[in-house]
């Protein structure tokens, strides 16, 4: 399935197997282009994965940690990050950060591609909700998302091929607290299969999610997209760590230059050349790629390539109830979500808002964890059994992904004095959450609590900002139609480099305020479906 | 692999952590500090220098203050020893019986009917696109 060998000319080159290459790769593949991938990491496959065995709570921590500067693996990189309050999150491999995500499958909501209008800040995407429609549409039915039809907070109806997961008994008693509240909420919408979908199983609720589906029930573009572009004649390249793309005198990307497994220096030429490599991995590419005709970094005239990073500063407000409820189930994936103060109202001190996703709590090492600082006996003694008789089973999480707005000086530079295994500079983020941000936690954690108690929680702890929570990292390459203000145009075109694209997280010129995977397939089945479309008016390298 | 010793320091550590509470055995009599312990530092190979440094921190002084000390003066260490303590107790089959739950798999049955009634009044309320 996957290569070392020689792969020959490209017609386009893709750089990242995870969820914006997995639609690079099937569409273009499909529509007669010789495709080729270089991919860093490696195939996991669901029995590589812990969930469901004796191992799963001390590897979850460890080796399928979500953030690279724990997993350490040979095919992650490391991020600074002495200068966030955040951690990034991600995973490298075949299916990219879709391995570890916990398969939130939310469309944006129609005011997100239009906040300048709309709230008067940042700017307005360059598409509107309805063009970006049909592709979240495709999509979705493509990959086997599990939802109900009929939210009220979209304009459409739009449609789940599968039914939407249980949501259980914790589910069940957030759903009464919030309607006692009068408050909006739905069956969460799963890239998780609740039945048999194409090549994958139905869920077996283990509730591992976040740490690899054991049973490979969960949309990870490995099982949705990529068996099927090898099987149309893409290659993939694993354990390929592009150092650097190159160019040619007419100023086109001629491809990449790579480090394989065996550290030896390798170049994939290509006509076209689409970056999908996410928020972090994609600038440090482009910035790594100076060279004498781009000297800050190619496609970075507009000096925005690494700007505007937006990671979504998310909070957890957990309620504690008396019932037993089953917390330990999955999926983890999102039982409800709620868009209660989704929109703008400005009476509350900030612009736009947030979305909620109740989830389960996991295993009972979960609730045993101690961390640095804390008194060891509100948690081991005769504490231990308390807490775990009080929480395991009894504790449900609100999480609030808050839209941060972008700002250039939070940012993704190169680290000029650290490299990574392969003597590639490291990325490092720059980041601080803003006071419209901050205030918009703040009100959302207070929502949230008072969701829990309505619910009839008998205690809520909240962790206003939690540091490992940026898998949604955004914005370092934005999309616009003006190049003096925008890396790329709506197609994921490079303003300076016409045969050079960009189509993960990257391009996003808001947040918007929900999980992005299915905004980020959809924007780039939009996009490669154009260059399909296009095809014969694109330049490419010789 | 620990000696004799270590393990004896170890258990007990092990049992100032996690003692006995009604059905819940403690970490000894769990099988913590045995075979459960070897098989939690199989999964993490990676703390098996902090914890060793942090039996060896605590051998020879009475168990609750080296723990007092530990917390306060080696955090990782602590942080490693609790983990892989907690860790080896819920592999224990005498913790499983006793923690008494229905662990996964389970099918993902549909259960829209506990709420379909209720989300009638949500599409009622309706949402004020923008």
């Amino acid at each position: 399935m996957n290569t070392q060998h020689d792969h020959g000319d490209a017609d386009v080159l893709i750089v990242g197997a995870g969820a914006s290459g997995g639609v690079a790769a099937l569409e273009l593949a499909t529509r007669g282009f010789r495709v080729v991938c270089l991919e860093q990491g490696d195939w996991a496959l669901p029995d590589d994965f812990t969930g469901g065995k004796p191992a799963w709570e001390l590897t979850r921590l460890k080796q399928w940690h979500p953030s690279p500067n724990v997993r350490g693996r040979q095919s992650d990189y490391p991020v600074g990050t002495e200068e966030s309050p955040i951690e990034p999150l991600m995973f490298n491999g075949v299916g990219g950060s879709t391995i570890l995500f916990s398969g939130h499958w939310v469309r944006a909501l129609p005011s997100d591609f239009r906040v300048r209008t709309l709230d008067g800040v940042a700017d307005d995407w360059p598409f509107t909700y309805e063009d970006l429609r049909p592709f979240y549409d495709e999509v979705t039915h493509h990959i086997g998302a599990s939802g109900l039809d009929g939210d009220p907070a979209y304009p459409d109806p739009h449609t789940f091929p599968l039914p939407p997961l249980p949501i259980g008994k914790y589910g069940l008693a957030a759903a009464k607290g919030m309607d006692k509240l009068g408050w909006h909420w739905w069956p969460a919408p799963n890239a998780i299969a609740s039945r048999k979908f194409k090549n994958r199983p139905a869920c077996q609720r283990y509730g591992a999610c976040e740490s690899g589906c054991p049973t490979g029930a969960k949309a990870s573009t490995d099982f949705t997209h990529w068996r099927d572009a090898i099987a149309a004649g893409a290659v993939l390249v694993t354990g390929a760590r592009v150092r650097q793309l190159t160019v040619d005198n007419r100023g086109l990307v001629t491809g990449a230059e790579y480090v394989d497994r065996d550290g030896v220096v390798r170049h994939q030429t290509a006509g076209v050349t689409v970056l999908a490599a996410n928020g972090i991995g994609t600038p440090r590419l482009l910035l790594n790629s100076a060279s004498e005709q781009f000297p800050d970094g190619l496609g970075n005239s507009s000096g925005l390539v690494g700007k505007r990073l937006m990671v979504h500063p998310y909070a957890s407000v957990y309620g504690t109830y008396e019932d037993e409820l089953e917390t330990w189930l999955g999926p983890s994936g999102q039982a409800l979500q709620s868009m209660q103060f989704y929109e703008t109202d400005t009476s509350r001190g900030f612009v736009r808002g947030a979305k909620w996703n109740l989830m389960p709590t996991g295993g009972p090492l979960t609730h045993t964890l101690w961390e640095p600082g804390d008194d060891w006996r509100a948690g081991f003694g005769p504490a231990f059994h308390t807490r775990l008789r009080t929480t395991f089973g009894r504790y449900t999480e609100w999480g609030i992904t808050t839209e941060d707005l972008p700002e250039d000086h939070n940012e993704v530079v190169l680290d000029p004095d650290v490299t990574d295994s392969d003597g590639l500079p490291v990325p490092r983020m720059r980041y601080t959450i803003s006071e419209n941000t901050d205030r918009m936690l703040k009100f959302h954690v207070e929502r949230a609590a008072e969701a829990h108690r309505a619910a009839g929680a008998t205690s809520v702890l909240t962790v206003p900002v939690v540091r490992d929570s940026g898998w949604h990292l955004l914005g370092t390459a934005r999309m616009g139609t003006d190049p003096a203000t925008s890396v790329v145009d709506e197609y994921g075109r490079a303003h300076d480099v016409p045969n050079l694209f960009v189509i993960d997280g990257s391009v996003f010129v808001t947040s918007t305020g929900v999980n992005p995977t299915a905004t980020i397939m959809a924007v780039a089945l939009r996009a490669m479906r154009h260059l399909a479309d296009h095809r014969r008016n694109q330049p490419a390298a010789d | 692999m620990l000696d004799a010793d270590q393990r004896r320091t170890f258990a007990a550590l092990a049992d100032v952590l996690i003692p006995a509470s009604g059905p819940m055995p403690s970490a000894t009599a769990a099988g913590v500090p045995d075979a459960l312990l070897d098989q939690a530092l199989g999964y993490r190979p990676d703390l098996a220098e902090l914890f060793a440094e942090a039996v060896a921190r605590c051998t020879g002084k009475d168990p609750e203050a080296a723990l007092d000390t530990l917390a306060a003066q080696q955090p990782e260490q602590f942080q490693a020893l609790t983990l892989l303590t907690a860790g080896a107790y819920f592999l224990s089959p005498r913790t499983k019986a006793a923690l008494a739950y229905d662990p996964p798999p389970r099918s993902a049955l549909d259960d829209v009917d506990s709420y379909i009634d209720m989300l009638s009044t949500v599409v009622d309320r309706g949402f004020a696109i923008r």
